[in-house]
């Protein structure tokens, strides 16, 4: 027996994944540029102050150096109007840009996966009053909601557990500005995850363990989210890799229409808006955070396909 | 059929209520107005601005009003824009959007219909993979990038199309390109699952094995089924293009539609919002059940309730 034992030990439906994801070559590309953005994001900024004084919005004294050079040796991507070194902006806003897809996709994963969950589960009435909502707000372009949270919560009515997560960043009114956007952006982007879930819960809810788990007298939230979402999982994991390069595109545009990230806090998408201004001069100001932030999108993109088809075999023969 | 159809157009007008009145209900949650935008307004003028448009009346006074209003598709006059009716706003600056929306969707149908077909035709070629990575591509780079390069390109370096604004179709030309990319990159991407999941049904086996002609089993039959995904991405696609083209009109400066509403909500032109709201939620609306109804053509097993 224990021999049989070793000879049949079975690989897990994640490690399965895991291998046939490292098969799909886009997919590696993909995961390897996000490492690198992330490490760079991360120790960037300290090593270009180390090795030549420059932060990310240091403003040069000399005022003749306080105009728009092009890249350089000293500044590998030439400098803004103010003279502030691009290279040091363009990874200080890849910071904000990538936690706007983490956080943002964190908040639309909890918010629709329980809503989702609960409608499917619950079904009827209940179901159909919660998937009218969604339609509703569906309906509702994302802007004005993105604003009339922002308006309503920015400033000095902040609460107090978002100015306590810009804290662990350092804090101060504009961080807890980009920390309410990063929620509000989450809480217009659940919308389509709350479909994907309810109809998952709705194909599993008849099954035979959830019966026995009703039969023992499991308690409704119980069964909704320690039986029903871990099931639901795959399809969960597949849509919110793909939410986080759109949440991060939102952001952008809202950045780039002068509601998201405000100076002298940067984001790829302010930061590229910054550039649309100047294009005809200066188009390295575009072109550089542009590029960095096409390049992450595509590597995410291709991550969250090559994610899709480690998960469901299925699809994989196309 | 029909019944199904008039049931859907009657549930139009409640979720467009019902939609106005959560836009309504935002609009009053946000702090600020549209009559201040420094503060410290004297009182006493606030109290005759606030008399003048019915603001010192109970909010559900305010709101039945506005309602009884709105269904007689009277959305009053813009506050910023004064002695303009909102429809009169909407039925000048959509004109714009609709145009540039239109000819995106149908350049994007072409070039993703087109790249989708042959890629599944010819799956694993070299030409799947290079379509698929442009269309990735496409789904990667952000319009408002994509649109100052292609300015930088063509408008500034080649001098061969004029940069911004309206006028005869040369200015069409970039801003239709920047719109229909991503559309094209999703309608390809959407085709080539389809069709290459249609290409393995039984259906196509039966239409082979019967001896129809390659040209037929493809553009007869397995197109029809093939397309349903991109049919489906129709409706809120055609939606989003025609409301959604804020990008493009800030960057080619276009009097768009997008425009307008961006500008109405910094400005809280309360009746300004409320109609492109109702406007284009009931486009999507109509565009949703024009969606459902064409799957019946494309799919004879899809049928109504």
């Amino acid at each position: 027996m224990a021999e049989n034992k070793k000879v049949v030990k079975g690989t897990s439906l994640w490690k399965d994944a895991w291998k046939r994801l490292l098969k799909n070559k886009l997919a590696v590309f993909g995961m390897i540029v996000i490492a690198f953005m992330v490490v760079a994001v991360i120790i960037g900024p300290p090593i270009i102050y180390w090795t030549t004084g420059f932060t990310p919005d240091y403003i040069p004294s000399d005022s003749k150096l306080i105009k728009s050079f092009p890249p350089s040796l000293q500044h590998p991507m030439g400098t803004d109007e103010a003279g502030r070194d691009l290279l040091s902006r363009v990874l200080q806003g890849g910071r904000i840009s990538l936690m706007v897809g983490i956080i943002s996709t964190l908040v639309s994963l909890i918010v629709g996966v329980s809503y989702g969950a609960i409608a499917g589960y619950m079904g009827g009435r209940i179901d159909n009053v919660m998937m009218r909502i969604v339609d509703i707000l569906y309906a509702i372009p994302y802007i004005l909601i993105v604003i009339v949270l922002m308006a309503a919560f920015g400033g000095e009515n902040t609460p107090d557990w978002i100015a306590a997560i810009s804290n662990l960043f350092g804090g101060g009114a504009g961080l807890n500005q980009i920390f309410l956007l990063f929620f509000a952006l989450g809480l217009v982007s659940w919308l389509t995850m709350a479909r994907v879930v309810r109809g998952q819960i709705l194909s599993l809810k008849n099954q035979e363990f959830v019966l026995a788990a009703q039969a023992t007298g499991v308690s409704t939230m119980k069964i909704i989210f320690k039986h029903l979402v871990p099931n639901a999982l795959g399809p969960v994991i597949v849509y919110a890799t793909l939410t986080i390069p759109s949440v991060m595109l939102t952001e952008a545009f809202l950045s780039f229409l002068g509601i998201g990230v405000q100076a002298p806090y940067a984001s790829w998408g302010s930061l590229c808006a910054d550039g649309i201004k100047n294009i005809a001069i200066y188009p390295w100001q575009l072109i550089f955070p542009g590029v960095t932030m096409a390049l992450t999108l595509f590597s995410l993109n291709f991550l969250g396909d090559g994610i899709r088809d480690a998960l469901d075999p299925q699809t994989r023969k196309f | 059929m029909l019944k199904f159809i008039l049931k859907r157009l009657i549930i139009i007008i409640p979720m467009a209520l019902l939609v106005v009145t959560v836009t309504w209900g935002l609009i009053r949650i946000a702090p600020g107005n549209f009559y201040s935008t420094e503060k410290n307004l004297p009182p006493a003028i606030e109290a005759n601005i606030k008399k003048k448009y019915g603001l010192d009346q109970p909010w559900y006074v305010q709101y039945g009003k506005m309602m009884w209003n709105i269904l007689k598709l009277d959305f009053g006059d813009s506050l910023k824009y004064e002695g303009q009716s909102v429809n009169e706003i909407i039925a000048r600056h959509f004109p714009y959007s609709a145009t540039i929306g239109i000819l995106a969707y149908i350049l994007a149908l072409i070039l993703g219909l087109i790249a989708g077909i042959i890629a599944a035709l010819k799956q694993n070629s070299f030409f799947d993979y290079f379509s698929m990575a442009l269309a990735m591509l496409g789904l990667s780079v952000p319009n408002f990038v994509l649109g100052p390069i292609l300015v930088l390109f063509f408008a500034l370096g080649l001098y061969i199309l004029p940069p911004a604004r309206w006028g005869g179709p040369a200015y069409l030309i970039m801003p239709v390109i920047t719109l229909a990319m991503v559309y094209a990159a999703y309608i390809a991407r959407l085709t080539r699952a389809g069709m290459l999941e249609v290409l393995r049904s039984d259906y196509i086996r039966t239409a082979r094995a019967k001896g129809l002609s390659e040209k037929t089993v493809l553009l007869k039959h397995a197109l029809r089924g093939g397309i349903i995904p991109v049919v489906s991405f129709t409706g809120p696609a055609l939606a989003s293009l025609l409301a959604g083209t804020v990008v493009v009109e800030k960057i080619f400066a276009i009097p768009g539609l997008g425009n307008i509403f961006i500008q109405s909500v910094f400005n809280r032109d309360e009746p300004l919002i409320l109609g492109i709201v109702a406007f284009l939620s009931i486009l999507v609306m109509i565009f949703n059940l024009i969606v459902d109804i064409s799957y019946g053509f494309l799919d004879p097993r899809i049928r109504y309730e």
